[in-house]
């Protein structure tokens, strides 16, 4: 009963309540290492609130996908809310809870928004698909290999059992702490944060993810918003949840709840650290060099898989 | 006096590919600097492994070479090889004969070698530290590599040091650490050769108005 | 102390030749510094030969008759060629081919050169002997590159960087030895001396010590000039100033090719003498081979030499890898005689650029004429060189090739018959490349004379080597190569 009705509701809770919380958080550290003050941790989520008040405008020329577009994307994001452990190892859609369908949701919401910023036929938004797609071409092969080893180690594809077998490592292999270090360069990719993609600009040459939804505006643009917030909280919570699942509760008791909710706030805090650092002390690389970026985390991926093979 | 020190530790193996996924680091990036960062690093990190290995083997002369590597590698060369490329002014994108995702392959291909070719010999280990041998090995191959592919004669000091740094934990994860006298005169020599070979970049520059190594053929049958 | 002194020597002249800034005073020094040492090598050859090894310093140093040959080399070559350096350096001084106050860091790094090279033959230590092989390259590196033009400093680089890099990969086969050795000799942190290691060389373990020495010979090979890791020799043997290139040819080599025999030693007790021996053959061969064509199509005649050097390396390679007892014997007198002859030649080759301020043989003529003295030692020491009988080089490659033949073995045979074809063709190579540079006609804008005295009483030294191995092998010398060949094979 409460795994049905109780832990759903939770972690729908959590990831979207949190994660306009996740960025307010970056843009204030990174404001701080710039020496400003920077804006309020809640200024995410004034502005979503004001997107959703607003009108949406929408292109004469465009079609249903570009309506349909914000509600996949939210909706599939929020379906892979459901598939990853959160705050406990036991998953609310646990039944069909498989590391492949998350990637593959991931997929589909980046092919609407894909197909979505060809629709109006602006000139950046088809520029900005077009990089996404090649990104993503190059990313989810690296994130999938690294997912797989993972896997493998555990004899799972299943992210709730990988985090249950996960529990009884002490200290990372030195196998799974390359996939580590895979994942994190993809996550920073499929995220679209610097040195992949800048978050912030609008120039036209350099925009990657918000080329593509720049036809957007009020409550489609903060569905995507919102959406893309998440998307960065959840690739976190596999991160944290696969590779370092200290603490998290393995049943549904309340204090085991309440000790995971802190020290998930704690890990995912600590990332978002780390972003925030690597955001802020490098720059954005050329788009020619991103294959470089992401061969690297595919290298590493593949030597993790085959040094688990080889070294067991 | 016989005595058996056997140092089974999983931290020494993370560390290990830790300075694996360094030297990915500087076969990957396209600037110098950051591949000068990508050595000290490693170095670091080789540093820690040495010291761990000292404080679990109870052999206490490797805490001096621990010192040592932390003051020379870590410092001294890094600072060196700074000073070096703010001096000629060079420009500071590495060239290589090779694209660069080919050579990421190449190292990755190279890196599989030295974990194939070294199977055999880790079975005999008792200990957990399987993955030190083969990934010496590799530092050790990939930096042979950058040497034969890297265009600029500093890429090229870069790849002998990361041979240097790969042999360096070779012998201390497998023997721990060479005899203290043998050490010294290796620390000793590297740091020697970095200064000439510094020197000659520099003196090279200065006459061939280029540090592109492609322009060193005029010697040939 | 007997052994720390001899390292005193060369140290204490590098130091006073830098102190003193008068060239004209350091030189004599250098010239003083390297007979003293000549003398006192003489002494420790009587000492080994009385005790057959000496150690010192907890056995820090070991000095055998395999050392003691080495160290002999070097300071023979070495006194030559300071007297020679006095000669020749004057001359380029003169020429203003360089500043005058870089003269004294010449005979600075020259000792130092000296220093290391004799640390090499010194240490019993496997590591330390590592270091003084890698010191060697660090202390030439300037020495190559000394009138710092563009070639030159090409050179330079690719020596330097070839070097380290073979060398570095030999730290590899140290380290292997090194763990290989660990299991058996137990406590941690013992001094990697080779007479400890050869104790216990049998319980080895096998697969290691294989390794080991692949890259033993590999790393030291490159060094040592073995093909086809030669390709920084022609290079750094043309550009250097001609004593430093006699003393690379003469003693460089032998030294690197010492510690591939060290080695050699401990894996033959471990593995059985065929695996080591079967590498320095495939080596050896390649070596000889390789040389042939650049010998034959040679313009430059230091690179030439240099090539030669290359084949002599190969063929000391080969008798060693033939492993009886007269062709280790033999290569090891070969050693000797190379490094002499080719040091005089090399001597010959530095008098004729100070005449005719160029490398090509083509426009070098009539030396026989211009230059009386130094044409004759060219036509002996090529002689000398290429293996013609009555001359040392033809006696200690008969000795080699007659035992090569004697052992009976097929692959041995094959091996033997193709090297002569070889030695003919160079034989070739050399007397049509050298014959048309000393007797046509000479330019008449070239003036007659020697260039200085120093230089011809530095070859007339050599000479003297030269000429009495040619006819006649000293008791003294006997024993020790009889030694050698005992060390190497475990007898």
């Amino acid at each position: 009963m409460i795994q049905l009705i109780i832990l759903p509701i939770l972690q729908i809770v959590v990831i979207a309540g949190l994660s306009p919380l996740i960025k307010g958080f970056i843009n204030n550290i990174e404001a701080r290492f710039q020496c400003r003050k920077g804006s309020s941790l809640f200024q995410p989520y004034y502005n979503l609130a004001k997107l959703f008040r607003k009108d949406a405008v929408i292109s004469e020329t465009a079609s249903w996908i570009f309506i349909a577009t914000p509600y996949v994307t939210f909706v599939s994001i929020l379906i892979i809310a459901l598939l990853v452990p959160v705050l406990s190892s036991t998953v609310p859609a646990n039944f069909t809870g498989d590391v492949i369908l998350v990637i593959y949701l991931f997929a589909l919401g980046r092919f609407f928004l894909a197909l979505s910023s060809l629709d109006t036929g602006s000139a950046f938004g088809g520029m900005g698909g077009s990089r996404e797609m090649t990104i993503s071409s190059m990313a989810e092969p690296a994130m999938m290999l690294s997912v797989f080893n993972v896997a493998i180690i555990n004899g799972s594809t299943n992210l709730s059992n990988i985090t249950q077998a996960m529990l009884s490592y002490k200290l990372l292999s030195p196998s799974l702490f390359l996939s580590l270090a895979a994942l994190a360069i993809v996550i920073i990719a499929e995220a679209g944060r610097i040195p992949v993609d800048n978050p912030f600009t609008h120039l036209e040459l350099t925009m990657i993810h918000e080329g593509m939804i720049l036809e957007f505006s009020g409550r489609y643009l903060a569905l995507i918003e919102w959406a893309s917030c998440m998307k960065l909280l959840i690739l976190l919570t596999i991160l944290v949840n696969t590779f370092l699942p200290w603490g998290i509760a393995s049943g549904l008791t309340f204090p085991g709840l309440i000790v995971s909710f802190f020290l998930y706030i704690v890990k995912i805090g600590f990332f978002a650290f780390l972003i925030a650092i690597v955001e802020s002390s490098f720059a954005k690389v050329r788009l020619f060099r991103i294959p470089n970026l992401l061969g690297t985390s595919f290298v590493l991926a593949v030597l993790a898989i085959i040094t688990h093979y080889i070294v067991s | 006096m016989k005595q058996h020190i056997i140092v089974n530790s999983q931290t020494i193996d993370v560390l290990a590919v830790m300075m694996l996924i360094a030297t990915i680091l500087h076969i990957s990036t396209g600037r110098l600097t950051t591949c000068v960062w990508a050595y000290a690093i490693r170095s670091f990190i080789l540093a820690c492994a040495s010291g761990i290995i000292a404080y679990l083997s109870g052999i206490y002369h490797i805490f001096i070479t621990t010192g040592i590597t932390l003051v020379i590698k870590v410092v001294i060369i890094p600072w060196f090889l700074f000073y070096i490329i703010k001096k000629v002014g060079i420009k500071k994108e590495v060239e290589s004969f090779l694209s660069f995702t080919l050579s990421l392959l190449c190292s990755c291909g190279v890196i599989l070698v030295a974990y194939y070719a070294t199977e055999p010999i880790i079975q005999f280990e008792s200990t957990l530290m399987k993955h030190c041998l083969p990934i010496s090995i590799a530092i050790t191959l990939v930096g042979f590599f950058t040497m034969i592919t890297r265009k600029k004669a500093i890429t090229q000091i870069l790849g002998l040091l990361a041979m240097e740094d790969g042999l360096f934990f070779a012998a201390l994860s497998t023997s721990y650490g060479m005899p203290l006298i043998v050490e010294l005169g290796v620390f000793f020599d590297i740091l020697v050769s970095v200064i000439i070979m510094g020197i000659y970049v520099y003196r090279i520059k200065e006459t061939f108005e280029s540090i592109d190594i492609g322009f060193l053929k005029e010697l040939r049958e | 102390m007997l052994i720390s002194i001899f390292l005193f020597i060369p140290l204490i002249t590098a130091v006073a030749c830098v102190l003193i800034k008068k060239h004209n005073v350091s030189k004599y020094i250098s010239v003083a510094g390297s007979f003293a040492l000549l003398l006192y090598n003489i002494y420790l050859g009587y000492t080994i030969y009385l005790n057959r090894s000496l150690t010192e310093l907890n056995g820090f140093f070991y000095v055998d008759a395999l050392s003691l040959l080495t160290a002999q080399i070097v300071s023979v070559v070495g006194f030559a060629a300071a007297l020679y350096s006095i000669g020749y350096m004057d001359a380029e001084l003169h020429a203003a081919e360089f500043p005058e106050k870089r003269l004294r860091w010449y005979y600075f790094l020259f000792h130092m050169f000296i220093f290391t090279m004799l640390a090499v033959c010194v240490a019993n230590n496997l590591g330390i002997m590592w270091v003084a092989i890698e010191a060697t390259t660090l202390s030439t590196t300037f020495l190559v590159g000394f009138y710092n033009k563009k070639p030159h400093q090409e050179a330079a680089w690719k020596y330097i960087i070839i070097c380290t890099v073979g060398i570095t990969l030999a730290l590899f086969g140290v380290i292997l030895t090194y763990h290989s050795s660990k299991n058996v000799v137990g406590e941690i942190g013992y001094a990697l001396n080779w007479t400890d290691l050869l104790a216990v060389a049998d319980r080895f373990e096998p697969h290691l010590m294989k390794l080991a020495f692949l890259f033993i010979i590999i790393g030291y090979g490159t060094k040592a000039g073995l093909a086809p890791m030669h390709t920084w020799l022609p290079d750094a043997h043309s550009q250097a100033p001609s004593p430093i290139s006699a003393l690379f040819s003469g003693v460089l080599l032998n030294c690197s090719l010492y510690g591939i025999i060290r080695f050699h030693v401990i894996s033959s007790k471990c593995l059985g003498p065929n695996y080591s021996c079967t590498l320095l053959m495939a080596f050896g061969l390649t070596s000889v081979i390789v040389s042939i064509p650049f010998i034959l199509v040679q313009r430059d005649y230091k690179r030439l030499f240099a090539f030669s050097s290359i084949e002599h390396i190969g063929f000391i390679a080969l008798g060693l890898g033939f492993g009886g007892m007269y062709s280790i014997y033999g290569a090891e007198l070969h050693t000797f005689n190379h490094a002499v002859a080719k040091s005089l030649l090399f001597f010959c080759g530095g008098n004729l650029f100070l005449k005719y301020k160029t490398r090509e043989m083509e426009s070098i003529k009539g030396i026989i004429r211009t230059m009386p003295v130094t044409g004759v030692i060219l036509i002996i020491a090529v002689f000398a060189i290429t293996g013609i009988p009555p001359f040392n080089i033809f006696v200690s490659e008969f000795i080699v090739l007659a035992d090569a033949f004697s052992s009976g073995s097929a692959f041995v045979l094959i091996f033997t018959s193709l090297l002569i074809v070889f030695l003919v063709l160079i034989f070739v190579g050399y007397i049509n490349n050298i014959f048309k540079m000393i007797f046509s006609e000479p330019a008449e804008t070239v003036v007659q004379g020697e260039v200085s005295k120093f230089t011809i009483a530095a070859m007339c030294f050599l000479l003297i080597f030269v000429l009495i191995i040619s006819f006649y092998v000293p008791p003294i010398m006997r024993v020790i190569l009889s030694q050698i060949s005992d060390i190497i094979r475990n007898a």
